[in-house]
């Protein structure tokens, strides 16, 4: 199998005509919930997790993506033109992309926003099919205590490279585990922790959880801010074309953008929004030449290299999730959730059990970016009136769609309850700081970390020692600890809390 | 001493009482060994960690953080209480409640009921246009998930369809 047959199959995929709805309802979604500030990628996705029940595994993993990535180009096109950043990670692009749009620069932004994104976009997506098989190569030969090794690894990463105190963000993720294991064991038949609720033999399900901390989370939070005055001066776009000198300072600012958004996306936790804080800081470094605008004050670099950058990384995090079955941030773990519902086992024996889905989701991924050009250059304004929905309309109707959609899963009102538990104990979490992101990757490791620590254990015959010594694992487990380290250490630490302090800044 | 870490210190009290808990209530599961992990083995080990990490998260608070304040915000009660409440008003008027004597009002009823009362924590909440949505959400909902995805739902209340 080479590159270009997988190719071909993945083509043939996402240009049938359902897959092709699919992914353009994904990316108009995405462009939406990343326009409307109050609605974010992951509630969206929790909400319309039950939905894919009914479709096909392929279609679902299209859609959900789109959302997952259109959110980008949405989030940028209400940073620049509104000062509204619709997504965490467009915090930085609104910097320079409003001041821009304020000098009457908005369409020449949003272009450069839509350039550098769609480049990078491409460039992650042809990363992820490059590297694809030779990481799958390389993770079937994994033997149990490898791939526990490797999860640990990849946990302890993305708590180290999330956001957040390092304490409380490991307590998360170990309670996620601990939810995550809930239910009937697989090997002795005994329920753990159903306290006398037969619903809960079967462990607690990632959808409701989500729904609750993210969905309710996210509007009881909306609803305590005060009021925002949204209606604030739109920017008019009056061409949208750059001119040759905006392009000669924004080219090296996409490349280096892409190159670092591509790293930082295939880390643990990295993803979209580390890529677009650093690539904002490195921008920030280098010198403007003389006659050229500030960084700070609408320099050009400002939009091009974040968005690429945030692109990039939201691109190359389906590697790790898709070829080792080890999500990296939430949203990933809500997609391998996806696949579960599919009984889609995520793992490097995807690309064989089911190239379709595996190239047709890379393939729709790069179409999917194509598209969103399209909506989002020449829909612009249709895009904006949007933003004048009042926000009366709105949370009323996530809620609604929350509900309807968790009890369509199993015709149970059990998980209506669910919901609104999990939603009064994601209130409490957001009061005392503590960020759910770590314990939905917890939830959905949990599982496969015990098996795999059982199988690996049997097979040394419950000797340690043996398991810690396989050189590979020794290596994965060495850096685990070297991450720990690293985020006691004060220096790091220092860094890495500045990295993130342009967030706080806002 | 006064603690002002108070978001931290109750975090680290938070992991500590439910490490301690599911590492508790595990030792009822048969912990087996190492070459053949029982059913409670695992979330001893994970509670136990947790309850660890919970103590580090106070201890850093009562040594280190003295001169920190990381106060606990007001709770907004009502936003919290009409969200929850409205999801749980949903299921209770959705499936009712046969052991309460709560009968089973059917799809529309609930959303109507779901959307009116949560609308009540808007900013800007008038009845009237929390009624319209409503309606408008009753039809949109019926359309989509009984007419074009075919879900199986209880439309109308059970003393009305009789089943």
């Amino acid at each position: 199998m080479d590159l270009f047959s997988n190719l071909a199959l993945g083509f043939s995929v996402a240009f049938s005509v359902q897959n092709l709805f699919f992914a353009f309802l994904g990316c108009f979604l995405g462009t939406l919930v990343g326009v409307l500030p109050g609605l974010g990628p992951l509630a969206t996705v929790s909400m319309l997790l039950p939905m894919t029940y009914t479709m096909g595994p392929t279609s679902s993993l299209i859609m959900l993506a789109g959302i997952y990535y259109g959110a980008k180009y949405g989030g940028s096109t209400t940073a620049i033109l509104v000062n509204l950043p619709g997504e965490s990670s467009s915090v930085v692009t609104a910097i320079d992309g409003y001041k821009m749009a304020q000098q009457g620069r908005a369409g020449v932004a949003l272009a450069v926003a839509a350039i550098g994104s769609f480049f990078a976009g491409s460039m992650g997506t042809l990363l992820l099919a490059v590297f694809a098989f030779p990481m799958s190569k390389l993770a079937l030969s994994f033997g149990a205590a490898e791939y526990f090794a490797l999860m640990v690894l990849g946990l302890l990463g993305a708590i180290a490279l999330g956001s957040g105190a390092f304490l409380k963000t490991l307590g998360m993720a170990i309670l996620g585990l601990l939810i995550g294991i809930m239910g009937t064991d697989v090997n002795s038949g005994i329920e753990r922790f159903s306290f006398g609720f037969p619903e809960l033999s079967q462990g607690i399900d990632l959808v409701p959880i989500a729904m609750g901390i993210f969905g309710l989370g996210e509007v009881i939070q909306n609803l305590t801010a005060p009021p925002e005055q949204r209606s604030a001066g739109v920017a008019r776009i009056v061409s949208l074309i750059p001119s040759r000198a905006d392009l000669r300072e924004a080219i090296p600012a996409i490349l280096r953008g892409t190159g670092l958004g591509s790293v930082l996306g295939i880390l643990p936790g990295g993803g979209a929004l580390l890529s677009s804080f650093a690539s904002y800081a490195i921008e920030k470094r280098i010198p403007t030449k003389p006659g050229q605008i500030p960084m700070g004050e609408g320099n050009i670099r400002g939009v091009a290299g974040p968005e690429s950058a945030d692109n990039a990384g939201a691109q190359s995090s389906f590697i790790p999730m898709l070829t080792l079955g080890i999500p990296g941030n939430a949203l990933m773990a809500l997609l391998v959730g996806a696949m579960m519902i599919h009984n889609i086992f995520p793992g490097p024996q995807v690309m064989t059990t089911n190239p379709d889905l595996f190239w047709g989701l890379i393939v729709s991924m790069w179409l999917g970016n194509l598209m969103l050009v399209i909506l989002n250059l020449p829909l612009i304004g249709i895009w904006v009136k949007l933003l004048s929905i009042p926000y009366r309309w709105l949370f009323p109707s996530i809620i609604l769609f929350c509900v309807i959609g968790v009890f369509s899963t199993n015709y149970s009102v059990f998980d209506v309850w669910l919901v609104a538990v999990f939603g009064l104990v994601g209130y409490v979490f957001s009061k005392l700081g503590c960020g759910a992101a770590p314990l939905i990757l917890g939830v959905i490791l949990g599982p496969m970390l015990e098996e795999y620590l059982r199988r690996a254990l049997l097979l040394a015959r419950g000797d340690w020692m043996v398991v810690l010594s396989r050189p590979l694992t020794a290596v994965l487990l060495s850096l685990s600890l070297l991450v720990v380290v690293a985020m006691v250490a004060p220096s790091i630490r220092k860094r890495r809390e500045e990295t993130f302090a342009a967030e706080e800044a806002d | 001493m006064k603690i002002r870490n108070k978001q931290d210190f109750y975090s680290g009290v938070m992991f500590v009482l439910l490490g301690g808990g599911y590492a508790l209530g595990a030792q009822s599961y048969g912990f087996g060994s190492s070459s053949s992990m029982g059913p409670g083995y695992f979330p001893t080990v994970l509670g136990t960690m947790l309850a660890i990490v919970g103590l580090m998260i106070i201890a850093r608070v009562i040594l280190r953080d003295a001169d920190i304040d990381n106060p606990i915000t007001q709770v907004a009660w009502r936003p919290l209480l009409t969200v929850i409440g409205s999801t749980v008003l949903f299921g209770v008027l959705l499936a009712g409640v046969p052991s309460l004597g709560i009968p089973s009002m059917g799809l529309l009823v609930a959303i109507v009921g779901m959307v009116l009362l949560v609308s009540t924590a808007g900013h800007d909440f008038t009845w009237r246009s929390a009624l319209l949505l409503a309606l408008f959400l009753a039809a949109l909902s019926y359309l989509i998930f009984v007419e074009a995805l075919s879900l199986y739902f209880r439309i109308l209340p059970e003393f009305i369809s009789g089943y």
